[in-house]
């Protein structure tokens, strides 16, 4: 196994614990009842948000910049050049947004901290964030999936 | 006992993320437009998509340590209204990136 690949298996696995992390931050929220629940909230989403940004940005720039080009050069070259042209650029870009949610997200939760107990508003907010932030998680997976599946990173 | 909170950190939370999800999008536009300006963001970062993460995450904690102290204690618009802006402006910026890059394919 070469060291391409092992970056970008960690990369999906992170991908992967993003994705049972967030239904887990959300089933908090919604269940929040005492202080013990906001302090596993906290740390539910500070743990995502790490896994947001190594996975979409610390373990995605070296599998991207120095071992996806020779996956790209295999896909552009086969017969489906547009999982490339179109997915592949598409998954750079929109997964630049998970670990800015993910942030925003934390951030929002250690400001409110214990007033998440009473400000149903504030838990909402939250909720939307965390549901979008899933929905481009699970997006991502779909669409590193298949780029895979077309040019596995070797 | 819990103190009420004000909405101005929320508000530079959400102002933060806005404005580092559109510089990205803003950047990404750019790059396919205009192959002048993402190589320069390649010979200035040293790869395109890392001028992007940078400028558009430099962006992000700079408005957000900016706009935290100077609404700190102040009350800028209800948490309701910062997170509708916030939700439709990413769903529009995934819209907006997939569509380019569908268009640029067929375009091509």
């Amino acid at each position: 196994m070469g060291f391409g690949e092992i970056l970008s298996l960690s990369h999906g696995f992170l991908g992967i614990l993003i994705i049972v992390g967030l239904p887990w931050a959300l089933a908090e929220l919604v269940a929040l009842k005492d202080l013990s629940g906001v302090k596993r909230l906290k740390i539910v989403t500070l743990g995502v948000a790490i896994c947001a940004l190594l996975s979409c940005i610390i373990l995605a720039a070296p599998t991207y910049i120095v071992y996806y080009p020779e996956a790209k050069a295999e896909i552009k070259a086969g017969p489906t050049p547009w999982v490339h042209e179109i997915l592949m650029e598409i998954k750079e870009h929109i997964g630049l947004l998970e670990p800015l949610i993910m942030l925003s997200a934390v951030f929002l939760i250690w400001y409110y901290s214990d007033n998440l107990l009473k400000e149903k508003d504030s838990r909402r907010s939250i909720m939307v964030l965390l549901v979008i932030a899933f929905l481009l998680a699970f997006l991502e997976m779909g669409l590193g999936a298949y780029i895979a599946k077309t040019g596995p990173i070797r | 006992m819990t103190k009420e909170k004000t909405t101005g950190v929320p508000a530079a939370i959400f102002l933060a993320l806005l404005v580092g999800a559109w510089l990205l999008t803003t950047l990404i536009y750019f790059s396919v437009f205009s192959s002048s300006f993402k190589s320069g963001l390649a010979s200035t970062f040293g790869h395109h998509w890392l001028g992007k993460v940078i400028l558009s995450y430099v962006a992000f904690a700079a408005v957000l340590l900016i706009a935290r102290t100077s609404l700190k204690n102040k009350n800028v618009r209800n948490v309701k209204t910062w997170t509708l802006i916030s939700a439709i402006s990413i769903i529009l910026i995934v819209i907006l990136i997939s569509g380019l890059f569908v268009w640029h394919y067929f375009a091509e």
